[in-house]
């Protein structure tokens, strides 16, 4: 369940504004789920206080995405500055799909210098943050079809 | 038929992406400095709105990022002029660039182990006082070399560049 949202930034609204959006947006969709405590996805979102909102702020999120994996959602978040912001959605509410989240969610936050060594730090210890690229999309498409092979569906279909 | 929008910017919009190209590119630095920035990462919110209420007066001349180094020696030192434009340039957008500090940052290796930061803000006239800011002199840039670091960010009304002395 593959989605992706572009979140309005900086001047639309500041970095941290819109970096606390993704932050809310995050929190109501995860804690929708009955597999995830409510409460505990704040804490670990606290984690990237001042980082999250100089990342957003400095428009190193224009075109590199967070990532939420929390099987079966994939979603992707952007938060873009300058003059696309003001073309951008706003966070928006809960992420469809979100009520089947699981338990061991996790959040890919890309390296982004001179910012990596700082993400890395406040991503240690915790079980639900990381730093890096997330899992391959086409591999999770694989798993959650049931082990069809959506790539070689896709080669027959263009060869027909 | 066609149709069309327009957005128009106000000066609001200029002083908040400036505000936030300047927190961003000197917490870029202290991180690539290895000086510890959990301060200025807590106070993100206030400093940040400080500034953009600075910039938004137009009474912001320069904020200034000062390391302070264990034995007693300020630098490198970091300013972040702002230009006001006199009249908004309607069709200009907004544009920023990380790179030149990126770079610097790759060559400046770090600063002693314990080395701390502050910020100081400079005005040219007037200015309203803002929460968690008071009087403050700056250090003395007297015998350090300086070196543009070029525009990191402009708007319609306004730009701000960095400079580095060490």
């Amino acid at each position: 369940m593959n989605r992706s949202r572009r979140i309005a930034g900086t001047p639309v609204r500041s970095g941290f504004d819109s970096w606390a959006a993704l932050v809310d947006v995050l929190t109501a969709s995860l804690e929708t789920s009955p597999n995830i405590p409510t409460g505990t996805v704040p804490p670990e979102l606290a984690r990237l206080d001042g980082l999250g909102p100089a990342l957003a702020g400095g428009g190193h999120l224009d075109t590199t995405a967070i990532v939420l994996v929390a099987d079966p959602l994939h979603v992707s978040f952007t938060i873009v500055t300058g003059g696309a912001a003001f073309d951008a959605d706003d966070a928006g509410t809960i992420v469809p799909g979100s009520a089947s989240a699981a338990a061991d969610w996790r959040l890919y936050v890309p390296k982004v210098d001179p910012f990596t060594p700082a993400l890395e730090a406040a991503a240690k210890g915790s079980g639900h943050l990381q730093i890096g690229n997330p899992p391959d999309v086409k591999k999770n498409e694989r798993a959650a079809s049931g082990g069809i092979d959506l790539d070689m569906i896709r080669r027959l279909a263009a060869s027909s | 038929m066609s149709t069309t929008s327009t957005t128009t910017y106000t000066f609001t919009h200029t002083a908040t992406f400036l505000a936030d190209v300047i927190m961003s590119n000197m917490l870029g630095i202290l991180t690539a400095l290895s000086i510890d920035s959990t301060r200025l990462r807590s106070g993100w919110q206030r400093d940040l709105s400080a500034i953009a209420a600075w910039i938004g007066e137009r009474s912001l001349a320069k904020v200034v990022l000062e390391c302070q180094q264990p034995n007693g020696t300020t630098s490198p030192i970091f300013e972040f002029p702002v230009r006001y434009e006199s009249t908004g340039k309607g069709d200009e957008s907004f544009v920023k660039d990380n790179a030149a500090i990126a770079r610097w940052s790759v060559k400046i290796g770090s600063v002693p182990a314990g080395t701390t930061f502050r910020l100081v803000c400079t005005h040219s006239g007037a200015y309203t006082p803002q929460p968690g800011w008071s009087e403050a002199n700056r250090a003395s840039t007297a015998g350090l070399a300086s070196r543009s670091l070029g525009t990191i960010g402009s708007g319609p009304h306004g730009s701000a560049s960095a400079i580095v002395y060490s």
